[in-house]
């Protein structure tokens, strides 16, 4: 449900998707009503109902965490194999990806100091977290996990799977990844022809996955109007209020991480805040209207070369990578959702988890950054489930996404923006690497 | 055999049949010969007992990934896609029907048979004396509150590695007709490469389960040696008036499974029997469903040329959710018991009685061990004792033989059914009759 992708789909897809929100926020305000209702009254009939259509939501929370599992790995492996055998991977791309590394580490980073303070403002009252507990399933694990914390290293040593089909019984979602990555990497340095043996019915399996998950994901708002009925009828009045200040949290922590990537790039861009406003003014306003990072790139690269004078390696490749798999909200908006659900539903959350899915989602926002539809949220899923959190929660907060977005969007072009900036203006060698990528820009296209 | 299969399959297999056959009956002899002195026959049943187990474990190991591995590729390969729902919908539907004519049969039958038992409380109660009744069969208070949704999304797999470590077939089927599914979707030039991979991957298992089944006489003899040596205490009185009446009515109903099968599956009687007495044999040796997974595949393929989408789909599907043992065992306990513990059964009692079973048969679904203990409150509800029917559970050996051997056969003869059904046959399956031609040259 976030538009970070809108531009890559195609119209009819666009057109689908946009009624799949437009479903899922009236699934979403039936149920609010009908579950206001019902708290309201109290009526006998309101609870059977929720109890009759629970099947449908439990099914449906089923059947995607069914498939989102293999998705993740077969995209993630898909994806490096991809990359690798495009041979796009040089000194500018490298230092790209350490930056756009760097920069989610910090934002995420900064979300869980920040969340940590600010969440606790919300008062959770224990009856709501008791009935909100009860209609969702917790998994014991999580609570066993975060009861007894490990040691750093025992974390460090805790990434990489001793035995994988074990590990992805246990739904320990960052082995794999890595796993995933580290075989993908493997495969690209294979002979062409055996890479290329390996590569096809590996893509297949992506393409086939996501076919699955796309089936699931048009019955999403069938599932929010299931589940913000239950929740609504469980929760009375708090319902709203958790909704509210959910979306007053993000949309905070969204606004602070933009407004502190002016100072970051005035520092390391060695420019003046004011400039750099001024030429990201424009792409912003593309931004928050269509709700498209890849809608303005055209304006972020004119703000690039007439404001900063940007190289041309900033306008001809930074850009066009960042607006594509670079989305520095993701740290923020999902370790921001991951904490505050966290402490709605009462699930207490350990270091070592905090850091597994701090990384876990800056790996998947590469790998899912091509995914052309589905929501986000839902390619985090095992991320969120490793954590302990049920399905059920991110269902909800889902379905008012749609005004966090905006921030969402407004941030990534900003980031955007910033990256170039850092990456082109920081270094004494920028003409020299500026010549590079003038290379290997154009590299990629004449075959 | 009248369908000639290719050259040099037609001098082995038969002989395979009647070798297993003979094994059978030497593993018996042995075993009874044996029976009384405790001397050299326990010695060599004690060294050949990992034999045994060697070869059930070789057969379990294989089920799961032939099963999605073959499945798979039956999907992908069939041309007609939307032929893959409607098949799984048409097998639910035979499934239904064969399990309520099995009931039908079942009350028609039983009643009568139970009556030549002479009923003796005596016997009965001095039994009910010295069984203890588990207390946690007592209160299966999770068990009626189990409602049809939440069986429904305790069939989707949360996390799939994880139902495959378990063994949860159903769920594992599930996610592989989806994928399967998802993949015939794709482009051609998306999937070719897969595609070819997935057949390549089948074709391999299918060799593997060849070479298992190879080794189907050794099997039959170990297991059948160790289990006549094993069953030591002779039931009589009411246990083995149970043995002897269950048996019999799970033998009825397999044998009326050969006729129907070939009017309505259009093969001869010969053909469908030479087909699935492979898979008896395992199943009668084994005692295991799952494990005779390998042998229905092979005998589909090669014995009656069924189509891919039969084999791959309806078998698996079969294997997990189709249990007619479950009916007629559950119908014939049900009446047995009234008789012996002098229950009058009411119309209503037994069609009570029957919807409740025909519903647990399809619910019970992979938790084979949990599908008698479901059925409990059923027989409560209708007065009989509880230590009643934990007694005739005890004794459940012999009588689970024949309850694996009419689930295999009556898989067999559904898929038979379905696949031979016109429409399919037009669809899916190239040539009339039956083809033995390998799997590589019907999917291109």
């Amino acid at each position: 449900m976030s538009s970070e992708s809108a531009a890559e789909r195609t119209a009819p897809a666009r057109r689908r998707r946009g009624s799949l929100t437009t479903w899922s926020l009236a699934a979403l305000a039936v149920g609010l009503t009908l579950g206001f209702l019902g708290h309201a009254s109290g009526g006998a009939g309101f609870a059977a109902f929720g109890n009759a259509i629970r099947p449908i939501g439990d099914l449906w929370v089923a059947a995607l965490q069914m498939t989102v599992l293999p998705l993740i790995v077969a995209y993630t492996l898909a994806a490096v194999v991809g990359a690798g055998g495009a041979g796009t991977v040089g000194s500018l791309a490298g230092r790209a990806v350490l930056l756009f590394l760097a920069m989610l580490a910090g934002a995420g980073l900064l979300t869980i100091v920040l969340t940590s303070v600010l969440v606790p403002l919300y008062p959770a009252d224990a009856e709501t977290t008791a009935a909100l507990a009860r209609g969702a399933s917790i998994p014991e694990a999580a609570r066993q996990a975060a009861a007894a914390p490990g040691s750093f290293g025992d974390w460090i040593s805790g990434l990489l799977p001793r035995n994988l089909i074990e590990s992805a019984a246990r739904g320990e979602v960052l082995p794999l990844l890595f796993f995933a990555a580290l075989f993908g990497a493997a495969i690209t340095r294979l002979p062409d022809d055996l890479r290329e043996t390996l590569e096809a019915p590996i893509q297949a399996i992506a393409a086939a996955m996501l076919g699955c998950v796309r089936w699931i994901l048009a019955f999403t708002p069938l599932a929010v109007f299931v589940i913000t009925y239950r929740f609504v009828l469980g929760a009375g009045g708090h319902a709203a209020g958790i909704l509210g200040a959910w979306v007053l949290l993000v949309s905070v922590l969204l606004l602070l991480g933009t407004a502190l990537l002016y100072p970051a790039s005035a520092f390391f861009g060695r420019t003046t805040m004011r400039e750099f406003g001024r030429a990201v003014a424009p792409a912003q306003l593309v931004a928050v209207t269509t709700r498209s990072s890849i809608a303005s790139l055209p304006a972020l690269v004119e703000g690039a070369r007439d404001r900063l004078r940007l190289p041309d390696a900033a306008t001809a490749f930074v850009l066009p990578l960042s607006v594509s798999v670079f989305k520095v909200n993701r740290t923020i908006s999902s370790t921001a959702k991951l904490m505050f659900l966290a402490h709605v539903y009462g699930i207490p959350l350990s270091a070592s988890t905090l850091a597994t899915f701090l990384v876990t989602v800056m790996i998947l926002s590469f790998s899912t950054a091509g995914l052309p539809s589905g929501g986000t949220t839902f390619k985090t899923l095992p991320a969120y489930m490793a954590a302990g959190l049920p399905v059920e929660s991110l269902v909800l907060v889902e379905a008012v996404e749609t005004i966090p977005d905006i921030f969402k969007t407004l941030l990534n072009v900003t980031g955007d923006m910033s990256a170039a900036t850092i990456l082109t203006r920081s270094s004494r060698r920028a003409a020299e690497v500026g010549a590079s990528v003038r290379d290997m820009s154009s590299a990629p296209e004449t075959p | 055999m009248s369908p000639a299969p290719a050259g040099e399959a037609r001098p082995r297999r038969p002989s395979l049949t009647v070798l297993s056959l003979v094994a059978l009956a030497a593993g018996l002899l042995l075993g009874i010969l044996g029976h009384g002195s405790d001397g050299g026959v326990r010695v060599f049943a004690d060294l050949v007992r990992p034999l045994g187990d060697l070869w059930i474990a070789a057969l379990q190991m294989l089920a799961v990934p032939l099963m999605i591995v073959y499945t798979l590729a039956a999907i992908v390969g069939t041309r007609g896609r939307q032929a893959v729902g409607v098949l799984a919908g048409r097998a639910v539907l035979l499934f239904a029907a064969m399990l309520l004519g099995a009931a039908l049969i079942t009350m028609a039958v039983a009643p009568w048979v139970v009556r030549l038992y002479p009923a003796d409380r005596a016997t009965l109660e001095a039994l009910a004396a010295e069984t203890r009744v588990p207390e946690s069969l007592r209160q299966p208070a999770g068990a009626g509150a189990a409602s049809l949704g939440a069986w429904l999304s305790s069939l989707v797999p949360r996390n799939v590695f994880e139902a495959a470590v378990r063994g949860d077939v159903l769920p594992l089927l599930l996610f592989t007709v989806l994928l399967g599914i998802a993949i015939a979707r794709l482009s051609l030039e998306q999937r070719g490469p897969l595609s070819h991979i997935l057949q390549a991957l089948a074709e391999a298992m299918l060799v593997c389960v060849r070479w298992v089944l190879a080794l189907t006489p050794m099997g039959v003899f170990v297991l059948t040696l160790l289990f006549a040596l094993g069953t030591g205490h002779r039931a009589v009185g009411v246990l083995g008036a149970w043995a002897a009446i269950s048996s019999g009515l799970l033998i009825l109903c397999t044998v009326l499974l050969y006729p129907l099968t070939a009017s309505l599956g259009r093969t001869r009687l010969g053909v469908f029997g030479r087909a699935v007495a492979p898979a008896q044999l395992v199943a009668a040796t084994t005692r295991s469903s799952i494990a005779a997974l390998s042998a229905l595949v092979q005998g589909a393929r090669e014995r009656l040329g069924l189509s891919e989408a039969a084999t791959g789909l309806v078998l698996p599907l079969g294997i997990t959710i189709f249990k007619l043992s479950q009916i007629v065992m559950n119908l014939t306990k049900f009446f047995f018991l009234a008789h012996v513990c002098e229950v009058t059964l009411s119309a209503p009692k037994v069609a009570a009685f029957l919807l409740t079973i025909l519903i647990l048969s399809f619910s019970t679904a992979g938790l084979p061990s949990r599908g008698s203990v479901r059925s409990i409150p059923a027989y409560l509800a209708a007065g009989i004792p509880i230590e009643a029917v934990v007694i005739v559970d005890t004794i459940e050996a012999i009588p689970d033989i024949f309850q694996t051997v009419i689930n295999v056969t009556g898989n067999l003869s559904a898929a038979t059914i379905l696949s031979r059904s016109s429409r399919f046959e037009s669809a899916v399956v190239p040539a009339s009759g039956p083809a033995v031609a390998p799997a590589m040259s019907e999917a291109e």
